[in-house]
């Protein structure tokens, strides 16, 4: 069955909506003040395009997980792997980070500290914020971010 | 891997915290005393803390707090400020924080360019900034009590999208 996920911007005008058939297959749009983007995970391949620009296709290689910029869906690609929303030790992992708009992919450590409560803290280089799931793993709040409001 | 500096969410604690910091003259104009805590702590005014281990060490903020009314803003910056805790102003930690900053607003807000307004008296912080790659670009005497201000801007650049075939 098709999750549809809508989360908006806390810091700043942005919106995403999200329809997941699974945490490998889902596509979204994401829209900010000036740019609209649509993505499509299909397991190790996710493929982007703005409206303005090309297609781009990242592939996962020997990364953990992808991360995609302002997008609260691919928090919960670890959380649901590892478990992370019952007590345990903090994990780090090598993600394949998509910053928005320049559709680039980095290679980049991030940490998540599982605190209890349905809560993570999220590190990673220069930044780190709590990010409350709810009881499926889907992002509800990540701390002055990002909200989800449907 | 780890960073010694890194940009949290401001919160109600830290806010109350910054507000009680007070400089020595002439960077008195820096006080945070006539801040409201409620407005720093707001996640869409752009305020972030900065800590140093767990330690609360500054703050940085991104948008138009960081412009000082008399100057001529437009769109195409995101402005910049923020401050370090006033015990370790003069200790060489500036070009870090704002540098921390500068790398957290790059991923968070993808500005074409970032833009600081700093006192022209602070050469200090200028030294720092334009170390950092910003170039000045204006001077102007603020609206209220005409102090001179350097605008200065550093332009992002962003590496074009791959063709087609992604990476």
């Amino acid at each position: 069955m098709t999750r549809t996920l809508l989360w908006r911007g806390l810091d700043a005008p942005r919106m995403e909506i999200v329809r997941a058939e699974s945490l490998d297959r889902a596509h979204g749009t994401q829209i900010g003040v000036a740019y609209e983007l649509r993505w499509r995970l299909d397991g190790p391949v996710l493929d982007l395009q703005l409206d303005d620009g090309p297609a781009v296709r990242v592939e996962l290689g020997d990364a953990d997980f992808f991360d995609l910029n302002h997008s609260a869906f691919f928090n919960s690609l670890p959380v649901a792997r590892d478990r992370l929303l019952e007590p345990g030790p903090a994990r780090e992992y090598a993600m394949r980070f998509v910053p928005v708009p320049e559709l680039t992919a980095e290679r980049a450590w991030q940490r998540y500290e599982p605190l209890g409560n349905r809560t993570i803290r999220y590190r990673s280089a220069g930044f780190e914020a709590d990010i409350s799931f709810d009881a499926d793993g889907f992002v509800t709040l990540y701390q002055d971010y990002l909200e989800r409001v449907g | 891997m780890t960073q010694r500096m890194r940009i949290v969410p401001m919160t109600p604690a830290y806010a109350r915290d910054i507000v009680t910091w007070c400089y020595d003259p002439p960077y008195d104009c820096y006080d945070m005393t006539a801040a409201d805590p409620a407005y720093l702590a707001e996640p869409a005014t752009g305020f972030f803390a900065l800590l140093d281990q767990d330690e609360l060490i500054g703050f940085r903020s991104f948008g138009p707090d960081g412009q000082v009314p008399g100057g001529r803003y437009d769109a195409s910056a995101l402005d910049t400020g923020g401050g370090l805790r006033s015990d370790l102003t003069g200790k060489g930690l500036g070009r870090e924080a704002i540098g921390t900053g500068l790398e957290f607003g790059r991923h968070r807000f993808a500005p074409a360019a970032f833009r600081v307004t700093i006192a022209s008296f602070n050469l200090r912080a200028q030294r720092v900034v334009e170390s950092l790659g910003f170039r000045a670009v204006d001077s102007f005497l603020a609206l209220a009590g005409g102090q001179s201000y350097e605008m200065l801007v550093r332009p992002e650049l962003r590496p074009a999208p791959p063709p087609g075939g992604g990476t």
